[in-house]
């Protein structure tokens, strides 16, 4: 473990002084997504000039709920961005095949490829629509819930890698599945707004097959309604635990079907 | 000396020549979007997602509102604005500025260029080739369901006209989007991250041709100077004229402003190519 903390920190000073020799590179990523993930708040404002509430969130907590969800997505977006290239450079043109020579595991070298910069901006984002939202009184927050809120985004990191994971895994089996971790991966859309807006099978579906909602909506109302402590953050810890254990088991599965495309 | 019907015959001979020679360039990228069943599977449930967030959240925005009207819309006529906008969206995508980027940026570019074929007609063609896909795949099947939606709830009644100018109204927002997306590219002259800024461009172009939200929403001051932009043309101005939203003089208004575009973009693709095409260093061969 403690090789690993060592080994991680070596590889992101390692790409961040590749980042520091294309600081333009860096500003343009990170204006990105502060620009893209501020056009969905701008949604938001249009629509409250016109209404003072939606499902009986007022625009403070429509904020909160945004803000948050921007949290675990940004964490993952910076640590496993690499996921992504599971399907194409890893598995179809056999990049794996230096990771798999490697005295180390195979996950975390993938992780550990590149440190996704640019998900700076995400989390800024998030972050300052979070607090900006506390400030005006969506929500009070005691030390124990800045330790709860801490967990919360932890597990839906978790919850967001693992889905990525199981989503680029059937590379493995289907060379080209881009589209599939591209799609699975956009249903986080729906939990970027109050759940209780989707009719049934919606709810169910991100709650228990794809959990996004159990990522960011879940714990988010454990701040601003106070719902049950089980019902909110309780979710996203299970999910986490549950979905996190179910990727990885299903990625060594994959791996073991890996044959090399050669060179 | 040609006569006057001669010197037509071979401006038509012109024309047909360029078509044969270019139309294998949209052939190919059709076959390509095809080649893929699964992938282009996948884009059609992508669309249908985008389309069944914003369904439920408009339904619970107007639920919530008390009243039956927002900014000139019924709750009816939203629901369709988004169907028809996801389609508009859809038919007016150009996938080239990832392609012209890495060209440009690992140096292909230069067999492309000495190949006596236009560079920009070349990609016009290739993109048209994904405008016939969305056209045939998705797009018709949405809208020949909102017609019927429409006829059966009586909440909405578009006209056979009304949906021919809307096709017009598209394809000039294709145009539109072509035209901004090649001018765009070529900033891989200068930066080789054009991924980072494709977002960037992105999210600016979904909110500022109401792909987003309809432009009406805006504040009455940064709304016209948002409609008077090219981006209204690529998605707002073809799904309101669906919509019947505009119509008569107004509409016939809006086709020349998205005319006015096409021409002044067309100009800066021919000003912008120059003076990238003047800075191209490729390295080795």
């Amino acid at each position: 473990m403690r090789r690993y903390l060592r080994l991680y920190k070596l590889f992101v000073l390692q790409y961040l002084k590749t980042l520091m020799q294309s600081k333009l590179d860096l500003a343009i990523g990170i204006a990105g997504f502060v620009i893209s993930q501020a056009s969905g708040l701008v949604f938001i404002l249009l629509v409250f000039t016109q209404i003072p509430e939606i499902n009986g969130y007022g625009i403070d907590q429509m904020v909160f709920i945004y803000g948050f969800s921007l949290l675990p997505k940004g964490l993952d977006h910076l640590l496993t961005d690499c996921i992504w290239w599971i399907p194409g450079t890893f598995v179809t043109h056999g990049g794996l095949d230096k990771f798999l020579i490697r005295p180390l595991n195979v996950f975390f070298q993938i992780a550990c490829e590149k440190f996704q910069a640019d998900a700076l901006g995400e989390l800024a984002v998030g972050a300052a629509l979070v607090s900006l939202s506390i400030a005006r009184g969506a929500a009070e927050l005691s030390v124990l819930d800045v330790m709860l809120f801490i967990v919360a985004v932890l597990a839906g990191t978790v919850i967001y890698t693992s889905v990525k994971l199981i989503a680029a895994t059937f590379s493995f089996w289907y060379k080209n599945s881009f589209h599939i971790i591209n799609t699975i991966y956009h249903l986080n859309d729906f939990a970027k707004y109050p759940i209780s807006i989707y009719p049934k099978f919606i709810r169910i579906a991100l709650t228990a097959i794809v959990p996004f909602a159990a990522a960011s909506f879940y714990p988010a109302s454990y701040f601003l309604d106070r719902s049950s402590l089980a019902g909110s953050i309780g979710i996203a810890a299970a999910a986490a635990a549950v979905s996190g254990s179910a990727a990885y088991g299903f990625f060594l599965l994959g791996l073991k079907s890996y044959d090399s495309s050669g060179n | 000396m040609y006569t006057e019907t001669g010197r037509k015959a071979l401006r038509i001979n012109k024309a047909i020549r360029k078509l044969k020679i270019y139309w294998p360039f949209a052939k190919s990228s059709m076959l390509q979007a095809l080649a893929y069943k699964a992938g282009a599977l996948f884009m059609n449930v992508y669309m249908f997602m985008s389309i069944a967030i914003s369904y439920f959240l408009w339904s619970a925005i107007f639920d919530s509102s008390g009243s039956g009207m927002l900014q000139g819309f019924s709750k009816p006529e939203m629901l369709v604005y988004i169907v028809i906008s996801a389609v508009a969206g859809a038919l007016s995508r150009v996938y080239i500025t990832e392609d012209i980027g890495r060209e440009i940026v690992d140096g292909s570019i230069a067999t492309a260029l000495i190949k006596p074929v236009s560079y920009v007609l070349r990609w016009l063609f290739s993109a048209f080739g994904g405008f016939v896909v969305s056209l045939v795949m998705p797009c018709w099947l949405i809208i020949a369901g909102m017609i019927f939606h429409g006829l059966a709830t009586g909440s909405f009644a578009p006209t056979p006209a009304g949906v021919a100018v809307f096709a017009l109204s598209a394809l000039l927002g294709f145009a539109i989007s072509f035209l901004f997306e090649f001018c765009f590219s070529l900033l891989s002259f200068y930066t080789t991250y054009i991924w980072g800024l494709a977002i960037f461009k992105d999210a600016i172009v979904g909110l500022l041709s109401g792909a987003a939200i309809p432009l009406a929403f805006f504040p009455g001051a940064i709304r016209g100077a948002i409609e008077f932009m090219p981006f209204a043309g690529i998605n707002y101005i073809p799904v309101m004229i669906f919509l019947g939203k505009i119509q008569g003089l107004d509409m016939l208004a809006f086709l020349a402003r998205q005319a006015f575009w096409i021409a002044a973009l067309s100009l800066a693709v021919k000003i912008l190519w120059g003076r990238a095409l003047r800075r191209l260093v490729v390295l080795g061969g």
